[in-house]
């Protein structure tokens, strides 16, 4: 396996750009400020870019990325992208200046608009997006390391970004957890969190630089427990912390820092500083909260955090958790002053509506490293298959007889009843998930913005159910299923990056993977949408199982070509190939 | 005033629970009882604000008022067009 390094990084968020992070997070200065933009009948404090449009900060800290690396252009290396909610904000401006669907433009809205972007201005080798709601960029990361590791790749940019719009401030405000001042994890007089924006753009690479800091584990679970609440036992943190341990063959005692998760929410705080209770020794790691001085940057946190964990290794400095006057959660241990101190190893943990949990471990690297070189594609046997392809055969789902839980059924997206229906069909239950979506669930998305619109109260089961990764959620809900989930979300090649990260998944853990994909385009007023996007609600469910058997032949070699739908490369396979074949996967 | 029998279907409606439920009077509407949860809670406020313009301005004093349909009938009528 080869060792994977952090070998350049870039940053924007609202306390500046790059070197302004950490000197804000020492100096305890938060970017956080009360605002009046997105909520007018009360003060709410976000984090907001001073100085900088969205996508000339996502540029710009690309671009920096570049000129602080050793590579001359990106021709070589794959980009994954984590974001949770793309081009919304852009979506938003269209929808509130017309009170219609209809002058949006879907290539804009998406997920994917971001690594298009990226990809037409650097030229990426290729790209892909994941969409896991605040893990969106800790589960890029993620994969980063496993195709690294397995030798995939040799150098790969994960950026995360989300850009501050309506629907995450106001459906935040709809679960009652913004703070109106810079929120102050950890602490007894904690009111709630702040959302803000950000851009963090990292370089993953096989090969060790002086400056290289090196990514030793990374752990993934999910809570099965609750689609916003985290469990209370939290059992899902604890497993995702100890996966990343594991992996990297470091004990818990060995742990300098952990930049914790921590929000300043109740729920959140109180359930992290138990996780890490139970897994860690007190006397010898300490914790803090970086957003107290950034706010949570959403999909963006996981590779913004990264970046922090990397600068507390290179500085051998802890941060301070800002804002903290007396301590709440007494089981862990927080400092009011930076503490300059021997750091060989700092835990990042981001975790996410869908109960999505992700810990990675950072450390210096000690020796020279070892590298691997394989094959870009592997063989999956196809287990078992499934597909719907009409709005009527989804209405006619007996749901009683596939969710009997009605507290469970009552809740269920439209996305969520094609993902359970897709997996009964392939007698799954339990094990690793990969779902994808081009457009996610538009209804819930639908409601929000027309509540905004209107002035009305933002429901806050739409705004959970509105999160890309909630569909397979759902699923895992349905069967306590706690292994990882990756929601992909690549516009029309969602489908060609799912089958890639479902064999990457499938190899790294050498198990089987059930990989769904669904649209559910049935929104309210779909004649108003229709202009745009084909109308489609459809979904197809493919379980593939690693094998050493050879495939008949390789599955979509050569160049990359342009699907004309996103379940495309899926319904492709499952209309030339039957159960029990062998199919070859890139990575 | 809202009877019992109508706050029973509003609250099937609202959480979209199956249409032949059959919640006891003075069953726990959360945690062991119906099972509702913290995201319920909150809708269950904008109900009260939009069909009975009862303004909640704190959930965490809820807890007694939503405790199960006989509390929830009891403050709502009580309150009528008031603020809580």
């Amino acid at each position: 396996m080869s060792r994977v390094f952090i070998n350049a990084y870039a940053s924007h968020s609202c306390v500046g750009a790059d070197s302004e992070l950490m000197q804000s997070i020492y100096a305890k200065k938060s970017g956080v400020k009360s605002d009046g933009e997105y909520i007018s009948s009360k003060s709410v404090a976000i984090g907001k870019f001073n100085d900088i449009e969205f996508f000339d900060a996502l540029s710009r800290a690309t671009s920096q990325l570049l000129s602080s690396s050793s590579l001359k252009s990106f021709a070589d290396t794959l980009l994954i992208v984590g974001s949770s909610v793309g081009g919304m904000a852009t979506s938003e401006k269209v929808y509130f200046a017309t009170g219609s669907y209809e002058q949006i433009d879907p290539a804009l809205h998406t997920i994917s608009v971001i690594s298009d972007m990226l990809d037409r201005e650097f030229k990426f080798k290729q790209s892909r997006s994941v969409s896991t709601a605040c893990t969106s960029s800790a589960n890029a990361l993620i994969l980063a390391h496993r195709l690294i590791k397995l030798g995939v790749y040799r150098s790969i940019v994960v950026v995360g970004a989300d850009a501050l719009c309506h629907t995450t401030v106001c459906g935040f405000d709809s679960l009652g957890v913004l703070s109106s001042s810079a929120c102050r994890p950890f602490d007894i007089e904690r009111d709630g969190m702040n959302v803000a924006e950000a851009v963090a753009a990292i370089l993953l690479q096989d090969e060790m630089t002086d400056e290289s800091i090196e990514l030793v584990g990374c752990g993934a679970s999910s809570d099965a427990f609750h689609i916003t609440n985290p469990d209370p036992e939290a059992k899902g943190a604890i497993a995702a912390m100890c996966a990343a341990l594991d992996e990297a063959g470091v004990d818990a005692s060995m742990v300098d820092y952990i930049n914790a998760h921590g929000t300043g929410t109740e729920a959140n705080d109180s359930v992290e500083a138990l996780a890490i209770s139970k897994v860690f020794d007190k006397t010898s790691t300490y914790v803090s909260s970086t957003k107290a001085i950034t706010g949570h940057t959403l999909g963006a946190a996981g590779a913004l955090e990264a970046i922090v964990s990397c600068e507390v290794l290179k500085q051998q400095l802890i941060p301070p958790q800002s804002a903290l006057k007396t301590q709440q959660n007494g089981d862990i241990s927080l400092l009011k002053e930076p503490l300059s101190s021997c750091v060989k190893y700092v835990l990042s943990n981001s975790f996410a509506f869908g109960g999505n949990n992700t810990s990675l471990l950072f450390a210096l690297p000690q020796q020279k490293s070892a590298k691997v070189a394989a094959s870009k594609c592997k063989n999956f046997k196809i287990v078992s298959s499934a597909q719907i392809d009409s709005p009527l055969k989804i209405d006619s789902l007996n749901e009683k007889e596939l969710v009997p839980k009605m507290m469970l059924r009552r809740r269920l997206t439209r996305l969520a009843r094609i993902a359970i229906y897709l997996a009964d069909q392939c007698s799954f239950r339990d094990g690793l998930i990969v779902f994808g979506s081009a457009y996610g669930e538009l209804k819930a998305t639908a409601d929000i913005t027309t509540a905004i619109f209107n002035k009305e109260p933002i429901s806050p089961t739409s705004f959970q159910n509105s999160v890309y990764n909630t569909a397979a959620s759902y699923l895992s809900l349905l069967h306590n299923n706690q292994n990882e989930i990756i929601t992909i979300s690549s516009g029309l090649k969602t489908s060609q990056d799912l089958l890639k990260t479902a064999a990457l998944q499938a190899t790294y853990h050498n198990r089987a993977v059930l990989i769904i994909c669904a649209e559910a385009l049935n929104i309210p007023k779909i004649d108003e949408l229709d202009c745009k996007i084909d109308l489609l609600e459809q979904g197809v469910a493919i379980l593939i199982e690693p094998t050493d058997d050879e495939a008949e032949v390789c599955n979509k070699k050569g160049s990359p070509h342009s699907p004309s739908s996103s379940l495309y490369d899926m319904l492709d396979i499952i209309s030339n190939k039957k159960d029990g074949s062998i199919i070859s996967l890139e990575l | 005033m809202i009877t019992t029998d109508r706050l029973k279907s509003d609250i099937v409606e609202l959480f979209e629970l199956d249409q032949n439920t059959n919640i006891d009077n003075s069953e726990p509407l959360f945690g062991d009882g119906l099972g509702l949860d913290s995201v319920d809670a909150i809708e269950l406020s904008i109900y009260l604000d939009n069909t009975h313009s009862i303004t909640i301005t704190n959930l965490a004093d809820t807890q007694n008022i939503f405790a199960s349909i006989d509390t929830l009938v009891e403050f709502i009528n009580s309150t009528g067009e008031k603020s809580a």
